[in-house]
């Protein structure tokens, strides 16, 4: 008997359509784009953009210059940006996810169910925390470095389809781990900059009576209008801003990482790479500036306060339902 | 025998509302009480005050603890299924056994793979899957699996056809039911529970109209078929109600000594259901 875990599993049995076959969709229709692309739209001499998940590229990447370990760079991007599709499903399963998790069971009163059974309100609703915050980003990185291993065989495909030897550069198991590696460092972050928002939105799930979608955006719309007109400001809904241009500092970091070398062909690289879909700057946050960042931190406040009074609802709601 | 339920001056309003007026009851353990009464009587109030679902005012106590206050405690010795409280529609049968298993410490797989091997529930299904009957028969197997202190069936049988209920109710009484435990049930089919309760509460409009034994009201409350030239004696003697059957009176007394009655007819228990009437219309 494991209470929490139990707890866990129970999250998952319940939301594996979205926790699972959703991001699995989308990574299989991804990787099947890519394969059209490989099969129709290469040849040797035209290279055919088609965004940043292209392999052609590769050919391009495997003529430039650069050492081996920049090159080994250079493919840990290309994995890097090719599951960062994954990070916007996690964000709109993760949405649903909080709106429904406390109201759902509400609606169809199945809490009296679970009610009926020793567990604490507290317990139930950490195991949502749980479940949002760590669960879906770790199966999201287990789903992220199979869809990489597909990405590899891929482009195993058309290296042997072009007439470069570029096999050899592809066929990184390693790079694929610290790329899918980067990515789950990156949602974690980002979970964190979204922390008061998941808060918020279990808080709403936990009191509303109805339709949760629109009550969450109700008290929004209201404080930022209100504030426009009473004090002619922002700031409400520039904390806002703040709070999510987090998350893209988040997915933004493991570039600003891998764009810390200083080799011979990195120029070369730099036109390669650009081409791919993205750019190599100095990046503009680290995860160690991102973690003592005041903003973030107050976040997290906010967010367990959300939590607390979300538990309280539950608990002390004086009709269940 | 240990009392595991007392309350006194158990009230609850909603709003101008008064679900429940001053009750005061209380039960031993090892008894099965019936709790009946009309729709909007306050049944489920009470229920879901004795599971702390819900705010009250004046004295609760079960096991001891405050039902509101300490419910993560009592639910520790307490089940129960609410009346209109159906099992997710997403879950699988194996899922809710093995959910059930890893959050009670006191629940009992084998019997529940036992009472779900006389259904034709499979394991496989989604609840959303089952008919009506079996997702009751589900949530049934379920919380009977669990060694509860005290068992609250809310309507338990609703929607389930008369050979299920009649095995249930068997079951409840030779499986499940001994000394330790104690079980409250409401329901509307009286007749069908009266051969295995020990104690009654009949409520209505928040009040308590009936608290006694069984067996105290076997002695207390007869039924007389009066013959005819017995009637006007019989009915000066205020009976609770008067019916006819076949064209004879059928009285219910109460505290009038049996071998008195049985000068005038034939006399018998009254039936559940009888003093039931008898007593919400004498009441209304």
């Amino acid at each position: 008997m494991n209470t929490f875990l139990t707890l866990l599993k129970r999250e998952y049995w319940e939301h594996k359509t979205g926790f699972q076959w959703v991001p699995v969709g989308i990574s299989a229709l991804a990787l099947f784009a890519t394969l059209l692309a490989v099969l129709f739209l290469t040849n040797d001499t035209v290279k055919i953009s088609i965004g940043a998940q292209n392999p052609t590229d590769l050919l391009g990447l495997w003529e430039a210059t650069a050492s081996d370990s920049d090159k080994r760079l250079a493919m840990t991007a290309w994995y890097y940006s090719n599951i960062l599709n994954l990070a916007v499903v996690m964000g709109f399963v993760g949405y649903f996810y909080c709106l429904g998790a406390l109201y759902d069971d509400r609606k169809d009163k199945s809490i009296l169910f679970w009610k009926s059974l020793p567990i604490s309100d507290a317990e139930t609703v950490l195991s949502k925390v749980v479940s949002v915050c760590i669960v879906l980003p770790l199966l999201i990185f287990a789903i992220s470095v199979i869809t990489n291993i597909g990405m590899m065989l891929i482009g195993l495909l058309f290296a042997a389809m072009s007439h470069g030897d570029i096999a050899g550069m592809v066929f990184s198991p390693g790079v694929i781990l610290t790329a899918s590696w980067y990515q789950l460092v990156a949602s974690f972050m980002a979970v964190l900059w979204v922390f008061p928002f998941i808060g918020y939105l279990l808080f709403i799930s936990s009191a509303t009576k109805k339709v949760p979608f629109l009550v969450s955006w109700l008290p929004i719309i209201v404080i930022v209008i209100i504030e426009s007109i009473v004090f002619r400001s922002g700031n409400f809904i520039g904390w806002i801003g703040t709070q999510f241009s987090g998350i893209f500092k988040a997915y933004s970091t493991p570039y600003s990482i891998m764009s810390q070398f200083d080799e011979e062909g990195l120029s070369e690289l730099k036109e390669v790479t650009s081409r791919i879909g993205w750019d190599f700057g100095d990046g503009w946050g680290s995860f160690s500036n991102q973690l003592t960042d005041m903003n973030l931190w107050f976040g997290l406040i906010i967010g367990s306060l959300f939590i607390a009074g979300a538990i309280y609802i539950r608990r002390y709601r004086d009709e269940a339902l | 025998m240990a009392n595991i339920l007392q309350a006194s001056g158990l009230s609850k309003n909603y709003g101008n509302y008064k679900a429940l007026t001053n009750i005061n009851m209380n039960l031993e353990s090892g008894r099965i009480l019936g709790l009946i009464g009309p729709n909007g009587a306050g049944k489920t109030t009470l229920l879901k005050s004795i599971l702390g679902l819900t705010t009250f005012e004046g004295q609760l106590e079960v096991f001891g603890l405050d039902p509101h206050k300490q419910r993560d405690e009592l639910m520790e010795r307490v089940c129960f299924i609410a009346d209109v409280a159906v099992l997710p529609r997403w879950i699988k049968v194996s899922q809710a056994i093995d959910f059930v298993e890893g959050v009670h410490s006191r629940f009992n797989r084998e019997r529940c793979l036992g009472y779900l091997a006389k259904t034709k529930i499979k394991h496989e299904s989604k609840v959303k899957q089952l008919s009506k009957g079996m997702v009751v028969q589900l949530h049934l197997a379920l919380i009977m699996s669990i060694d509860a202190d005290l068992l609250i069936l809310d309507e338990p049988t609703l929607g389930l056809d008369i050979l299920f209920r009649k095995a249930f109710y068997e079951q409840l009484l030779n499986d499940y039911f001994d000394e330790d435990r104690t079980i409250i049930i409401t329901t509307h089919q009286v007749e069908e529970v009266e051969h295995i309760l020990s104690d009654l509460v009949f409520i209505q409009n928040g009040q308590i109209v009936l608290h006694d034994s069984m067996d105290a009201i076997g002695e207390t409350y007869f039924e007389v078929m009066v013959e005819k030239e017995y009637e006007e004696q019989a009915l000066a003697m205020n009976p609770l109600s008067v019916r006819e059957v076949f064209g004879q009176k059928v009285c219910l007394f109460n505290g009038i000594a049996k071998a008195t009655l049985s000068e005038m007819g034939k006399v018998r228990k009254p039936s559940v259901a009888d003093l039931f009437v008898a007593k919400m219309q004498g009441a209304a």
